[in-house]
């Protein structure tokens, strides 16, 4: 009997997986096909049901909640098995959670005695155009999701400028250049897309040292020059992936964010603010991150006064 | 390095624990859920009541042989008693679907739960009911990490707050501290010896954010249960081998790690770090898929890698619902055994031959072979005393039995082992029917034994001998009388003969008889050995030493 094409869904929670699934579930490719779908993250996803139910195929979720560890392999296993034995779709949809190893699911799929009955057809990553590079830094899976993909979804590029959509893609290249890229905005997704991947199942080294390429910085400064902020921002270019502080540059406590470049500040209203800046860095050593940051800020001495020429606010505030 | 004299139960386990060489690594079957299956109930009805725990586990305890075993293996336990929805299930432990802090709920509006508070009261009871059934055994209170609490209670929507909010995210994890110090508390109060820090969602996150996002959390946890003089273990599941070297750091005496992450790497950094560790029997390829001997195949493998000094042996993770009563009895037998630790060893190659043997014709010489498959009989002392046993009564099978010992510790042996169908070493195979299985056999059983096969032999030859008689001489009198002869007996016998009568000079020359020395009878006799096979050379050789005989 010829092996079950499974399809996976990659991506981190709200990066418009299950916008982008309901999306290639109506379109007459699928429609026409039994599909099952396999669910890994119990209530979250909202699948249409009345797409599902017009594919015949069912959906299965499990109970495992977003932990996806040695022990919640064998609910996968059990569901699978029903799905090869009792239902034979024509394809299976397979939704991983944000947190989950794609390499987990190869094994999965490679257990006696699921082994044979199914194969990846494809691997394809949603990626949350505005969010991603948040969690980047935080979440193991985020890159390696990433790392595995055969296709990108860069999702939300209506949030984004052109600049940062061609950060984003390059940064996403830099961690698999082989994946093709496609983006999006509301998960308007074409199956052509999809069906289109060649698939390459990926080798992911083990897991003994995180990855070099990121990295984060804390300033706890309060007080900073605007124009020496700006300049350190525009030095690090393409090395900042975002930055996000509160700091007073003289005029009280502003809420400052930059993402691919962009600058933004506003006031904020809070009694007592808690001053820090947090920067992502990505290539560069966290040292030279952190001090290219630390020439936009003054010590921290509360007698200091500090009289510096004001520029008007930039970006929206 | 100090040796333990502990043997059982909570003195090894805490031996163990404190980096000691013991006789034996404790074992820790991590039954959770799965107990329910040995009392024939559902996954939730088992974790709603303290009645069922306390079956389950006790029936686990009887089954199983633990030297420690947890009272309750759920990480919901705390998320529950702080507002998380669950979604139950008849073959798992429950899942978290809802969380508070991002529906609404504000981080100053949890507080601690109480013991009294949930499903708290359900696992402390059963505690302390399993602590007198139990005293010697190591009660493991499994506690929920402050990092899996603190997703539970926002979801993974920390992952991002990490950037965008990380004194609220400090915030959150301290609130998850004091649940765990809290929770910890409880457990100990109970009766427990050992809490276990389960943080899986730890796994997810590299050394760095490792350092900044647990250990400041986790740490104070152990020391709390340091200082109350029980033992502390940290559990973290998945692919948490970038994190190895700083959960050591972090405090606790011992470590617990699954499947995906090779044992011997975790041994190399625990002892570095004097962190004794645990793990990590495959949960699902072997425990719930396998069969016994493959439970057993991986337990020696890691039990070798542990060297029984400041190691455990546990399964990766929680139990799977349906995994197989044997396959966690077979482990319970093999860590006590390390005769049956050794024999496993030396049979992990079987899996790898190619060339196992047909032995459908094996047995069918005029001899009957006896044959011992023993670990080796110079090193082992059942093996010693199988092989002597066989020893002392061939004698009186001189000539008509022949047998021989084959050691496993040579690969032709595991092959011919193979080929036997034999699982267990010793074995004695008599003419390739397994006979006697790791029980030495009383004299006369063995000779009774040795007997009955030659008996059948006997029987199975005569049955299956096929034979001529031929009457060489000219025609007449004499002829005809010899011929009469012949035939009255073989009638009055019964035998399947054939009788043939040659004349002719040439014909009766080339059976070896002059004519002149007719009338002559010759008999000649044919033996089938083999039909439609392609016999083995081995058995071959037994039937041409047969004609010289």
């Amino acid at each position: 009997m010829k092996p079950i094409p499974v399809f996976l869904l990659t991506g981190y929670l709200g990066a418009g997986k299950t916008t982008l699934l309901n999306h290639l579930l109506a379109q007459p490719e699928l429609a026409s096909k039994r599909v099952a779908l396999v669910i890994n993250e119990f209530g979250t996803l909202g699948v249409d049901g009345q797409l599902v139910q017009q594919t015949g195929g069912g959906v299965f979720e499990l109970s495992s909640g977003s932990l996806f560890c040695a022990c919640t392999r064998s609910g996968l296993v059990k569901v699978l098995n029903q799905v090869a034995n009792d239902v034979r779709p024509d394809l299976v949809i397979a939704e991983a959670t944000g947190v989950a190893e794609t390499s987990d699911l190869y094994d999965v799929l490679e257990t006696t005695p699921l082994d044979g009955q199914f194969c990846v057809r494809a691997n394809v990553c949603t990626v949350d155009g505005l969010n991603f590079t948040k969690v980047l830094p935080y979440l193991k899976a985020a890159r390696n999701q990433v790392a595995g993909a055969d296709g990108l979804v860069i999702n939300k590029t209506d949030l984004l400028d052109g600049t940062g959509v061609d950060r984003l893609a390059k940064l996403l290249s830099e961690i698999n250049s082989r994946a093709v890229q496609a983006l999006v905005s509301h998960g308007r997704l074409d199956w052509s897309f999809v069906a289109g991947l060649e698939h390459i199942r990926h080798q992911a080294e083990p897991a003994q040292k995180p990855p070099e390429e990121i990295v984060t910085c804390s300033v706890p400064n309060r007080r900073a020059d605007r124009d020496r902020l700006v300049d350190a921002i525009e030095s690090l270019g393409e090395c900042l992936l975002r930055l996000k502080g509160v700091v007073d540059f003289g005029e009280g406590p502003r809420l400052v964010e930059s993402v691919f470049g962009s600058i933004s500040e506003r006031p904020i209203e809070t009694e007592n603010p808690r001053y820090g800046t947090t920067a992502l860095g990505w290539k560069i050593p966290k040292a030279e991150l952190s001090k290219t940051l630390e020439t936009a800020f003054f010590p921290d001495v509360k007698s200091l006064v500090q009289i510096s020429t004001v520029r008007p606010g930039f970006g929206a505030g | 390095m100090s040796t333990s004299t502990a043997t059982e139960g909570k003195s090894l386990v805490r031996a163990a624990f404190l980096g000691e060489k013991t006789e034996r690594a404790p074992w820790i079957p991590f039954v959770g859920c799965h107990a329910a299956t040995l009392i024939h109930v559902s996954a939730d009805e088992f974790l709603k009541s303290t009645d069922l725990i306390c079956r389950g586990v006790q029936a686990a305890i009887e089954r199983y042989q633990p030297d420690g075993i947890p009272v309750a293996f759920d990480l919901q336990i705390e998320a529950e008693a702080l507002g998380c929805d669950l979604n139950w299930a008849k073959d798992t432990p429950p899942a978290v679907t809802r969380h508070p802090l991002a529906n609404g709920t504000k981080l100053e509006e949890l507080t601690v739960p109480c013991p009294d508070e949930g499903r708290i009261p359900v696992v402390l009871e059963a505690a302390h009911r399993l602590r007198e059934m139990n005293p010697e055994m190591a009660l493991y209170g499994l506690i929920t990490g402050p990092f899996t609490l603190a997703l539970h209670l926002l979801g993974t929507d920390i992952f991002m707050r990490m950037f965008d909010d990380p004194d609220y995210v400090a915030r959150l994890l301290e609130f998850a501290r004091d649940v765990a110090i809290a929770m910890a508390r409880y457990y100990l109060d109970a009766g427990c010896d050992v809490i276990a820090v389960v943080d899986p969602m730890t796994s997810q996150i590299g050394p760095n954010q490792f350092v900044e996002f647990v250990t400041p959390y986790v740490s104070p946890v152990f020391e709390s249960i340091h200082q109350r003089k029980a033992l502390s273990s940290f559990f973290v599941c998945g692919h948490a081998q970038q994190n190895v070297e700083v959960m050591c750091e972090s405090g606790p005496q011992n470590i617990c790690v699954d499947e995906n992450i090779p044992l011997d790497f975790v041994r190399d950094i625990c002892r570095e770090k004097g962190v004794s560790f645990g793990g990590n029997l495959q949960l699902t390829t072997v425990l719930l898929l396998g069969k016994e001997t493959d439970a057993e195949k991986n337990a020696a493998e890691c039990l070798a890698i542990g060297e029984n000094t400041g190691f455990t042996l546990a399964p990766g993770c929680d139990i799977p619902f349906d995994t197989p009563p044997e396959n966690l009895e077979a482990v319970g037998r093999l860590v006590r055994d390390p005769y049956r630790q050794e024999t496993v060893r030396a049979m992990a190659h079987e899996s790898q031959l190619d060339d196992v043997l047909d032995m459908s014709q094996y047995g069918r010489a005029d001899k009957t072979i006896v044959d011992i498959i023993t670990l080796d009989s110079e090193a082992c002392a059942p093996c010693q005393y199988m092989v002597e046993a066989v020893q002392k009564i061939a004698p009186e099978f001189d000539g008509i039995v022949e047998w021989r010992e084959h050691k496993i510790k040579y690969r032709e042996s595991i092959v011919f082992m193979t080929s036997l169908l034999v699982k267990n070493v010793p074995t004695i195979c008599i003419d390739g029917q397994i006979t006697f299985v790791s029980k030495i056999p009383p004299k006369e059983e063995l000779v009774a034994a040795i007997q009955k096969r030659i008996n059948e032999k006997t029987r199975d030859r005569i049955l299956r001998k096929q034979a001529s008689l031929f009457l060489l001489g000219e025609e007449g009198e004499r002829l005809q009388q010899v011929q009469e002869n012949v035939e009255r007996a073989i009638t009055e016998l019964g035998s399947d003969v054939t009788l043939s009568v040659v004349t002719e000079e040439d014909e009766i020359r080339s059976l070896g008889v002059h004519p002149s020395q007719t009338p002559a009878v010759v008999t000649a006799e044919y033996r089938v050995k083999s039909t439609r096979r392609v016999p083995e050379t081995p058995i071959i050789k037994e039937w041409i030493k047969s004609l010289y005989h």
